[in-house]
């Protein structure tokens, strides 16, 4: 069996604000093996960007917001490193790619400079050296001409050429997790397959373990090897890509599996609503989060607050938070 | 579906090209942002237009509303020609003819209350008093789904799904007979898109409601849509009724677009056809088929020779040189 390259466990991420501490997340634990592509699905405001950017401590602790639980990255917890061993860890071992390409890139600098700075910080590489290495980025990414594209800025980049300078900058110090914070989103169909198809390939050539979070369960799908699905700041079920899609054993999920629509979908069929919204996170329901929504909810799940259980007669590592589910009963 | 259908608008080879202004104003080049499309829009049915960024699908459809003046071409409206139209003429047929926008969020005024914002449509077109203007706009809001008190409410307390039910209701306050959907579920959240996907077919099949049901994703498009047209560079590529252009897509860029959307089905490999290469400049969009650059089936006679939309079968039209012939 791999090791775990990250382990999170039990983080909770409370936000300071004017209402007074808001969690945003509550008690999450999940891990990502060596070279694993692991996916974190859900819809806004669920918590699944919090948890990439409490895995970077990217809040600042001081103003914004307070951590508790464990964040272990080959078995270093983050969450007990001081701020100069924390920017070592960033960018070196673990980074990040994000939606927004063009916002995340220094508009005054053309890009062949920008890589080779990342080269500079975290490898110690100088003027040429840096320069070709910063070429090599580009080519591995699959930049065409990557010579000329060196002296490109960012504004002359298409969005997707522009993404795949981001995961270049990601890469140059050879990370052993890559997390990627909806990496398609703002791109065409026909980019976002260009690219996700790069993100696999540079999982398995590079050995790079890959924590995928978005909202599109169709990326997931095609990716992915195990999934988390998040709910107001909580995993709500987890499995591995196929069980998850074949058997989802939590309410939620089968509900926003059975609402979109699909390529291969009967076109007659009304598409499946999920009742009610999400509810803000000052107003997080008693017991079942899910249950104000849940169309099999009994009286119990609005008292008590259920537990990521496995699930009964379920595939090793099914995980499901689901009073219905951990009876063994199922919902159906 | 036999007898002939009532035509509802007719667009014909209709241009937009903006100019680009360089020193002193003068003209330098133009974006060709729609250039030569011909479509028909028939009543009740839903025409979904489906491309990526920049093919001109909202350009396209902002002309066809008459929002923007299109630089050739002629478009009527029930037999009506809207291009050189005044102000007032205009604004008779635009209560037929409504919009609603993908950004619930930026098309509604901040400091207009939802209520307030819904009757005001009826007051400019001269409709109703106010009391009467007021049950309109509250039957809409139930028909919508949006609870009452937020007749009050301004759009910032409400979310996303219910400001598009605000942009909704206020498309239809007017009773239109076309409505133009701009990327309508494209902000929305899957579980709210649903929600929204619903409301419009129920309205449409309630009050038999024309469509032009603009969008980049062609899942939405095919659970929408009953014909759909391709637009790639401002061009129309291929149309066809729906069903037809998703089984048997004839155009080499409608096959692509199709392999390029990711399935929610773990066990289900699908061969990927990827493009090479970006999206040309529409300033200076190649010649011949504007395709032929990143077509994989491209031919000397692609660089040199536009192919026209021509029907290939009944209702199915693609514009390529190569369709129709075994080898495409």
């Amino acid at each position: 069996m791999a090791k775990n390259i990250l382990e999170v466990q039990n983080l909770v991420t409370r936000f300071k604000t004017e209402q007074g501490l808001m969690k945003a997340l509550d008690g999450v634990s999940f891990h990502v093996e060596e070279g694993e592509l692991v996916g974190l699905v859900g819809e806004s405001g669920c918590g699944k960007s919090v948890m990439s950017q409490s895995i970077m401590r990217l809040y600042d602790e001081k103003t914004q917001a307070r951590y508790e639980g464990k964040v272990l990255f080959n078995g270093r917890d983050l969450l007990t490193l001081d701020e100069k061993e924390m920017q070592r860890v960033r960018g070196q071992e673990i980074t990040m790619v994000f939606q927004d390409a063009l916002s995340a890139l220094d508009p005054v600098f053309p890009v062949g400079s920008q890589i080779a700075e990342a080269l500079r910080i975290h490898q110690g590489l100088k003027g040429k050296e840096a320069r070709e290495q910063a070429e090599e980025m580009l080519r591995l990414v699959g930049i065409p001409s990557p010579g000329e594209r060196m002296r490109s800025y960012p504004h002359e980049l298409s969005g997707g050429m522009r993404q795949r300078v981001m995961i270049a900058i990601a890469l140059c110090c050879h990370p052993k997790l890559l997390i990627a914070d909806e990496p398609t989103t703002a791109l065409d169909v026909t980019i976002q397959a260009q690219i996700m198809e790069l993100i696999v390939r540079l999982n398995k050539q590079l050995n790079m373990g890959v924590l995928l979070i978005t909202h599109d369960l169709a990326v997931i799908a095609e990716t992915c090897t195990r999934v988390a699905v998040m709910y107001l700041g909580q995993i709500v079920e987890e499995a591995d890509v196929k069980t998850l899609f074949r058997r989802p054993a939590h309410p939620y999920t089968r509900g926003l599996l059975r609402s979109i629509p699909r390529l291969d979908g009967d076109k007659r069929e009304r598409l499946f609503v999920i009742g009610g919204t999400v509810p803000l996170l000052s107003q997080i329901p008693q017991g079942c989060r899910f249950a104000p929504r849940c169309p099999y909810a009994c009286e119990d799940c609005g008292r008590r607050e259920p537990e990521l259980l496995p699930v009964p007669g379920g595939e090793k590592d099914h995980l499901a938070r689901c009073h219905k589910a951990a009876d063994g009963q199922g919902v159906s | 579906m036999e007898q002939p259908r009532e035509i509802v608008l007719t667009a014909e080879h209709v241009k937009k090209y903006f100019p680009i202004t360089g020193l002193l104003g003068r003209v330098e080049n133009y974006v060709k942002a729609v250039d030569d499309v011909s479509l028909t829009l028939y009543k009740g049915e839903t025409y979904g237009l489906v491309g990526e960024t920049g093919c001109g699908k909202s350009t396209l459809g902002q002309t066809l509303t008459a929002l923007i003046k299109p630089s050739a071409g002629s478009i009527r409206y029930k037999g009506q020609e809207l291009t050189g139209l005044n102000g007032r003429q205009l604004r008779a047929v635009r209560k037929d003819i409504q919009m609603i926008f993908q950004d619930p969020y930026t098309s509604l005024n901040p400091r207009k209350r939802v209520g307030d914002a819904l009757t005001e449509a009826m007051a400019i077109h001269g409709l109703g008093d106010r009391s009467s203007r007021v049950d309109a706009a509250v039957e809409l809001m139930e028909k919508v789904g949006l609870p009452l008190e937020y007749f009050y409410r301004y759009p910032h307390e409400l979310s996303g799904g219910q400001r598009q039910r605000v942009g909704i209701a206020r498309a239809l306050i007017l009773d239109p007979e076309l409505i133009v959907c701009d990327e309508p579920v494209s902000a929305l959240d899957v579980s709210v898109q649903s929600q929204i996907i619903n409301l419009l077919l129920d309205l449409q099949k309630e009050r038999g409601l024309s469509y032009l049901f603009i969008s980049h994703d062609m899942s939405v498009i095919r659970y929408t849509s009953d014909r759909t047209g391709v637009m790639y560079l401002g061009r129309l590529v291929e149309e066809a009724e729906t069903e037809r252009l998703f089984e048997k897509p004839m155009h080499p860029y409608t096959q692509v677009l199709l392999s390029a959307v990711p399935v929610p089905d773990p066990e289900r490999k699908k061969e990927r056809r990827l493009l090479e290469g970006d999206l040309p400049s529409p300033i200076d969009p190649p010649s011949g088929c504007v395709f032929h650059t990143r077509c994989p089936y491209a031919q000397a006679r692609c660089a040199q020779e536009a192919p026209p939309l021509r029907a290939l079968e009944p209702g199915h039209k693609a514009a390529c040189h190569l369709c129709g012939r075994e080898n495409a």
